[in-house]
């Protein structure tokens, strides 16, 4: 009959076994983790690179296939805060470029509001409000934002709730110099900065 | 019966340890890179870049650009510098650098359509591609040579009967009002001419 062999682990060498298993536990913990959040960050990414492309792509088409005349730039008028763009093509056709770019109230009582919102000519309930509309005119296409994060704030004042989100769109350039139409939109967001921009240039009325 | 009770002696424990070691250190070395190579294509012909060749692509095919052979191209390295200075029309190219300015264009040049060599002769024509040339006429800008090597050969013909192409590196910023680093961004497009 084989002798079994009932020797058993010291506890040293069990001590030394759980030390070293813990220790590839929190290294792999910690890989995981900064994987993890550079999972979020990338489909963060992933949503304004696609919200970029698309609008990107529906003006570039028409600035390179009809030809840009003339490019009219106005503040938006009414409700919203922002700018209107009025474009008139070679081929006759008209479009609309509306961005709205209105900031919400991020105070959480009334004394904060008064510094960073009413003097700066927001409403102390005023939600975050960004979008892009594109479009022939009577017919734009609207490009919301994508909500990669928002913050629903209690009123103040007795007023409704509001909502404030991440994502932003942090400074619109449109200008008509030298014969070249520039429209330069950058999105922000409190993570991810505000590398990602709209930059479009075309020539107007160019033969 | 006797049981072999002998534990690893310390160079075997080594051994092992150096073994493994050492399969990691090639996993690691392998795949490590792949990371950053995926960030570093994220700016070749992005959509902004593309947009940008367009333009380059549009003053080169003008008949105000500068005509160009062949041979030109061949006598020099390969490949010759876009410039808007090359357009005649004082018009064309008062839009031309108003264009460039904005798009944020650092460098463009037009060379062959096929990227690699051309030994066939079967449209009368072999050339050393860009390809070739790459590395050493562009040493002192690695960044735009990688991205040569990283384009396809373009052996097979244009369908749109392209002869040559631009290949084009910008330099962006998303904020306009910070102070960031700039990001280089390349794109080719095909040239009809």
């Amino acid at each position: 009959m084989i002798k079994l062999n009932n020797k058993g682990m010291t506890a040293i060498e069990v001590l030394v076994t759980f030390v070293l298993i813990a220790i590839v536990v929190v290294g792999l913990y910690d890989g995981i983790v900064a994987l993890k959040e550079k999972e979020t960050i990338s489909s963060a990414q992933l949503s304004i690179d696609t919200y970029k492309n698309l609008i990107t792509k529906d003006l570039q088409d028409d600035f390179i296939k009809k030809g840009l005349v003339s490019a009219k730039i106005s503040s938006l008028t009414g409700g919203d805060k922002g700018y209107l763009v009025n474009f008139v093509f070679k081929d006759n056709s008209r479009k609309t470029l509306k961005v709205i770019q209105q900031f919400g109230c991020t105070a959480t009582d009334l004394e904060e509001a008064q510094d960073i919102c009413l003097n700066r000519g927001i409403g102390i309930n005023d939600s975050d409000k960004f979008s892009i509309n594109y479009g022939p005119d009577g017919n734009l296409v609207e490009y919301p934002l994508p909500d990669l994060g928002h913050e629903v704030i209690p009123g103040l004042g007795g007023g409704a709730d509001h909502t404030v989100y991440s994502l932003k769109i942090n400074e619109v350039n449109i200008s008509s110099k030298d014969r070249v139409f520039s429209l330069h939109i950058t999105l922000s967001h409190p993570d991810l900065g505000s590398d990602y921009s709209i930059n479009i240039v075309t020539p107007l009325n160019y033969p | 019966m006797i049981k072999n009770s002998k534990g690893f002696v310390l160079v075997e424990t080594l051994v092992v340890t150096a073994f493994v070691a050492a399969v990691f250190s090639v996993i690691y070395v392998n795949f490590y890179p792949l990371a950053g190579e995926y960030e570093r294509r994220t700016f070749y012909d992005d959509i902004d870049s593309k947009y940008g060749a367009y333009w380059v692509k549009f003053f080169v095919q003008r008949n105000s650009y500068s005509s160009f052979t062949a041979q030109d191209i061949i006598n020099n390295k390969s490949y010759l510098e876009f410039s808007c200075n090359n357009i005649t029309d004082s018009f064309d190219k008062t839009m031309c650098k108003n264009m460039m300015d904005r798009l944020g264009l650092e460098k463009a040049i037009i060379t062959f359509y096929q990227l690699s060599d051309d030994d066939d002769n079967a449209d009368g024509l072999t050339f050393t591609g860009i390809k070739t040339k790459a590395d050493s006429v562009f040493s002192d800008d690695p960044a735009f040579a990688a991205y040569i090597h990283y384009l396809p050969n373009y052996t097979v013909k244009s369908l749109n009967g392209a002869r040559y192409r631009v290949i084009c590196k910008f330099k962006r910023s998303g904020d306009s009002l910070e102070t960031k680093e700039l990001n280089d961004t390349y794109a080719t497009m095909e040239v009809i001419k």
